[in-house]
């Protein structure tokens, strides 16, 4: 079950300068480009923004990220 | 499921006939001579099958959708098109793309495919097309909408499929490089030719930095995409203007690093490829990697397909083996 948007574990992830061992191509790229995206402008509506396409991503696949997500947000893999 | 193989026209024309729902590479009259059907094509004479690595204009590589996955459409599309081709794929599914060596839609799509709408959240997969070495300048690569059976040296062509139940398209790639220790590589702007960079922060022009380090051009520069190794792939220098030209766009903000020197091609792709790669739906090598790592008659495990001018997971990557399984 993909945590709700309102988690601020989105955020933090989005901040966290650590980069997760994350095994999904997808979620790779698309962490690289919000990134880059936050370096142009990590003001707090971008921010948002970004943080709502993660939520959005990770919802839409949640099938491939879920092991990926399990230990920033606590998740139980099946 | 039909095996990915080479076949001749005749056995491409069965399967067509048959109602399957396919993907072939090969040459251009090898294309033209089929019939019309679900299929999508584009043009290269390079091969690895799993007698290895092979040069044959008169067969086609036919990969074959397994029968969960139903055809959604099938369609060309123009560089302005093109910009839909994430939001026209089916919710739940996977799309294939082949575009022509060089022309808008190529260019344009490299540089820009992370702003169309819908990026990452469909997967596409496929690659570009190309000819023989030898014909570069006199043939055009081109694509084929096999519904039409159009041929087209300037549209892309894409297959969008339906996943039924709860499987899943997933697409990953295998890239035996890994970013070198040496310079940190940035560029100012988004292009696919440059003639100046900054080096460590400092701004030097390329052409005369690259033969003061001696760079093996034969290996490319590399950025870490969080975790993932994406490769912009050297095509050369204009000993006139000093213009240093790659198979990929750089991008701004983007550090990149040559590639650590690889001794043994062969045994890299042997212990990087995954042992059920022959399993994959779909898979594709770069002509760089069968010319670098001399692949003609070299096996990459059982990961087979088309060679191609250009690899697409998601976005254009150089250098890089793409495939896709369904789970």
């Amino acid at each position: 079950m993909i945590p709700p948007k309102s988690d601020p574990k989105w955020r933090k992830l989005l901040q966290d300068p650590t980069q997760h061992q994350f095994k999904f191509l997808a979620l790779k790229f698309l962490m690289m480009r919000l990134k880059l995206a936050l370096k142009q402008d990590a003001g707090p509506a971008n921010l948002n923004k970004c943080s709502d396409e993660l939520h959005q991503f990770a919802v839409q696949h949640e099938k491939f990220v879920a092991a990926d997500l399990a230990p920033i947000f606590g998740l139980k893999v099946t | 499921m039909i095996p990915n193989k080479l076949v001749t026209i005749e056995e491409a024309t069965k399967h067509i006939e048959e109602g399957h729902a396919l993907m072939f590479a090969g040459d251009e009259a090898t294309l033209k001579a089929l019939p019309k059907g679900q299929w999508i094509g584009g043009t290269i004479p390079y091969f690895m099958t799993k007698d290895g690595g092979v040069i044959d204009q008169g067969r086609l590589f036919m990969q074959a959708l397994p029968k969960t996955v139903e055809v959604h459409s099938l369609r060309l599309y123009d560089s302005e098109q093109i910009r839909a081709v994430y939001e026209d794929g089916p919710q739940e599914g996977i799309s294939f793309i082949i575009i022509p060596a060089s022309t808008d839609a190529h260019l344009g799509f490299a540089s820009e495919a992370h702003t169309y709408p819908g990026f990452l959240m469909r997967p596409l997969v496929g690659w570009i097309s190309g000819v023989l070495l030898d014909d570069l300048g006199s043939v055009k690569p081109g694509v084929m909408l096999g519904t039409t059976q159009e041929f087209s040296t300037d549209k892309a062509v894409v297959l969008h499929g339906k996943t039924s139940g709860e499987l899943a398209a997933l697409v990953d790639i295998v890239n035996i490089f890994e970013q070198g220790d040496g310079d940190t590589i940035t560029f100012d702007e988004t292009g696919f030719s440059f003639t100046h960079a900054n080096v460590n922060g400092e701004r030097v022009q390329l052409a005369d930095y690259m033969k003061a380090k001696g760079l093996n051009t034969q290996l490319p520069l590399v950025a870490d995409y969080y975790g993932a190794m994406v490769n912009v792939s050297f095509q050369g220098v204009n000993e006139d203007t000093k213009e240093v030209a790659f198979y990929a766009p750089l991008f701004p903000g983007v550090e990149y690093k040559l590639a650590s020197p690889i001794s043994d091609y062969a045994a890299a792709f042997d212990s990087a490829v995954p042992d059920d790669a022959g399993k994959a739906l779909f898979s594709c090598n770069c002509i760089l990697n069968f010319l670098y790592a001399e692949l003609e008659g070299k096996q990459t495990k059982d990961a087979v397909g088309p060679i191609t001018f250009g690899e697409i997971a998601y976005q254009l990557l150089n250098q890089t083996l793409v495939y896709v399984d369904l789970r």
